[in-house]
């Protein structure tokens, strides 16, 4: 017997949502996940009319569709956007190099302004020569330091005022849960922030915050869209993969988890006598950082010294050990601004 | 993500030896990859119970008639236990008085909800022979119904309708806490008992920790889990003094103290179900996993919600009809907004005018309820006094009264 969509009550259904278990039809599907997005972008006041705005453009399936919705809804609603596409080259061999390709695909596809920044570019150092020295334990703390500077510094380069990156639900809530794992109270407080501001005054902001992975993969799949997907070369972190498994259980016997662990965290209001770090700019490359030097810095200068520990666990002994001070001349050369 | 990815190390293997405290007898016990002799386990683990009741230990217990929750599982065995040494280290000590008046051990035969057979006579044995100052109170799950021309039979079968429709397995554990909750806090309160003291461990809470987090229970979840609460029920502190101790260190203190063979057997819904069965079942599976991998999991979680404070909004006045938890006005809209459900909702502004009535449950309890066979044909827009009258005749229990019920409607009504 042929299902009929529980939304219109008219056309076939051909599919099963994710975060509600309805059978629903194509185009009922294409409305409920856009609305939703833009309920959010609309909730959280996320745009003002005008403003420049750099998609984070990896190639994979989150920016991609976040383009492709950006660009949708930007248009239906008039939210007055200039949109770009900004991408970090990592320099992994392989994995980057066609996923570059991807996003130059989705450049002509969107017809949008791309940016393209590399680790090489900035810090003289492409992932590929960092695991060659850091190996594989600690590359992830590397890269994901890099990028996050890297996406501020590509959107300075583009002058824009806000980036939006592709982070979903998913993440979201797994985010929480390791949060609470490992005892992290002043990120258990942030992470659920749907925009952040840092020194750079540049905002950055989830639309996808509420998004679920496996309907973005849906609608990737369904519009057709060219995305990239395989996973990055370099392993993740192990300590993370038992939070996305069990995630991916509670997900698997109660669809709304996901959104249930987001309203939790959201709700989580932490003591004030925990100490929030204080915000303040690194004194090298007066990037946000809560130390003297920001994280970057510290790991670049552990590259350059060939002590890739430097920046990674207790760092003051081996500081000491090699007699480092942190006032010393910028590494991070001019071009990166 | 671009946070840093780093998990707590790995213990090493503690090696066998002599006790850390006395420094003499060899090591029996190792916890935290601490080494104790027997005798000096027991004398950590009594001064750790003590000090749970804390700096305002006086205030806590002097005047007061407590009553402990006993399932008769190995925490609240240990808790029994733990509590008749607490009574009776307090009266051979010369001047103040500092234990509580009068001890009622109340124990909730499940079984109507299981089909199981009856715990009762179990549990009132232990009490009797082993704590005979103690007063044994025994409570028939079916009797949350108070309807006196209900038979005992009848009560049964409203229960296990009640279950049959509930939905999950999740929903009904949820609700069978809730009901066995009122039932621990009516009886309290009959009996003039003015402290609830539950044998919840250090293991227990992490679990509640991260499942109630996945419930969407975040906002009561200080509430839910702290040591030391008042004013979530009238004249009643709820306590659960074993929260500093391990799952590990309660069956360690069992078997030293040769409880193990007085526990009574516990049945529920999820005995024998597979750790997909539900979100409790996944999660206790996941908590109990890690911390054999990294064993500063338990503490770590409990640390963490430790930190967590009764967010800024909350007021006395909104409670949950079914977990008598405060509601979070907003969450109901909040959902509505990020789970789109017709092609006609294109509200474009922002929220805070609220475009359906609030909910007379909490977030996760609507989220429980929406499963239910019942609640599901409520239509959305009707008033709380209308939900709660179809709450009631769907057989849930719930600690509201109509006093509370015409407060809600009246706050309702003067919000723009
Ligand atoms: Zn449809
Ligand atoms: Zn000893
Ligand atoms: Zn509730």
């Amino acid at each position: 017997m042929v299902k009929t969509c529980v939304i219109c009550d008219a056309a076939r259904a051909v599919l099963k949502r994710p975060k509600t278990g309805q059978q629903i039809c194509k185009e009922c599907f294409y409305h409920v996940f856009e609305t939703e997005i833009h309920h959010t972008i609309i909730d959280n006041h996320l745009f003002s009319r005008g403003d420049k705005v750099a998609i984070g453009a990896s190639g994979g399936k989150d920016s991609t569709v976040l383009a492709h919705v950006l660009k949708t809804l930007n248009g239906r609603y008039n939210y007055g956007l200039d949109l770009f596409l900004l991408s970090v080259d990592e320099g992994i061999t392989g994995y980057r190099d066609d996923s570059l390709e991807t996003v130059k695909r989705n450049q002509q596809q969107y017809d949008l302004p791309l940016k393209i920044v590399s680790y090489e570019e900035l810090y003289h150092w492409t992932m590929d020569e960092i695991v060659k020295e850091v190996g594989l334990k600690n590359n992830c703390t590397f890269c994901g330091v890099f990028r996050r500077q890297a996406l501020d510094r590509g959107a300075a380069m583009l002058d824009v005022d806000h980036i939006v990156t592709g982070h979903n639900a998913d993440d979201i809530a797994e985010t929480i849960l390791m949060n609470i794992l490992r005892g992290d109270t002043p990120r258990l407080q942030r992470c659920t922030e749907i925009v952040t501001t840092g020194e750079s005054l540049i905002r950055r902001s989830k639309p996808f915050k509420y998004t679920y992975e496996k309907e973005i993969v849906m609608y990737a799949y369904f519009k057709k869209l060219d995305y990239f997907s395989t996973e990055c070369t370099y392993s993740p972190n192990a300590y993370r993969g038992y939070a996305r498994t069990f995630l991916k259980d509670l997900e698997a016997i109660r669809p709304t988890a996901i959104l249930d662990i987001i309203q939790s965290g959201e709700a989580f209001q932490i003591k004030t006598e925990v100490k929030m770090p204080v915000q303040q700019t690194c004194v090298r490359c007066g990037y946000m950082s809560s130390n003297e030097l920001c994280k970057a810095c510290v790991l670049l200068e552990g590259l350059n010294r060939g002590l890739p520990k430097l920046g990674i666990g207790k760092t003051e002994r081996l500081r000491k050990q090699h007699n480092l001070q942190v006032s010393e001349k910028p590494v991070i050369t001019e071009t990166a601004w | 993500m671009s946070d840093v990815d780093s998990g707590p190390l790995r213990a090493p293997k503690p090696k066998a030896g002599t006790c850390i405290k006395c420094k003499t007898r060899p090591s029996t016990v190792v916890l935290r990859h601490v080494q104790y002799c027997k005798d000096c386990f027991l004398f950590a683990t009594t001064g750790k119970f003590r000090s749970a009741f804390g700096k305002s230990a006086i205030s806590n217990t002097t005047g007061h008639k407590a009553m402990v929750a006993f399932s008769g599982g190995p925490s609240s065995r240990a808790l029994l236990h733990l509590m008749k040494g607490f009574q009776h280290v307090g009266s051979h000590q010369s001047g103040q008085k500092r234990l509580f008046d009068e001890l009622v051990i109340c124990h909730i035969d499940e079984t109507a909800a299981f089909n199981g057979s009856s715990t009762l006579d179990m549990a009132r044995v232990v009490v009797d022979t082993e704590y005979p100052d103690f007063t044994f109170h025994g409570q028939l799950i079916e009797d949350i119904y108070e309807d006196e021309a209900l038979s005992s039979i009848d009560k049964k079968e409203k229960l296990r309708q009640l279950f049959a429709q509930a939905g999950s397995l999740t929903a009904k554990e949820d609700l069978l806490w809730h009901i066995k909750m009122h039932l621990l806090v009516k009886a309290a309160q009959k009996l003039g008992c003015t402290r609830l003291i539950l044998g919840d461990s250090a293991t227990r809470i992490a679990i509640k920790v991260i499942s109630f987090t996945a419930k969407g229970r975040g906002y009561s979840l200080p509430l839910e889990i702290g040591g030391d609460i008042h004013g979530l029920y009238p004249n009643l502190v709820i306590l659960r003094p074993l929260k500093d101790m391990l799952a590990k260190e309660i069956a360690i203190y069992d078997h030293s103290q040769g409880l193990l063979n007085s526990l009574v057997p516990a049945t529920n819904f999820s005995t024998m179900a597979p750790p997909t069965a539900s979100i409790d079942r996944a999660t206790e599976e996941f908590i109990v996993g890690l911390d054999r991998d990294f064993p500063s999991t338990v503490s770590t979680i409990v640390r963490t919600a430790s930190k967590l404070k009764l967010a800024s909004s909350m007021n006395g006045q909104s409670r949950c009809a079914l977990c008598h938890m405060p509601i979070q006005s907003g969450s109901k809209d909040w959902k509505q907004r990020i789970t789109v459900q017709s092609t006609q909702c294109t509200r474009d502004s922002a929220p805070g005018t609220l475009t359906v009535p609030e909910n007379i449950l909490c977030y996760a309890c609507q989220t429980d309820l929406s499963e239910s066979e019942g609640w599901s044909r409520l239509a959305d827009d009707a008033s709380p006094s209308t939900q709660l009258e179809e709450f009631r005749s769907l057989g849930y229990p719930t600690l509201l009264t109509q006093d509370d019920m015409h407060q809600r409607i009246k706050d309702f009504l003067l919000d723009d």
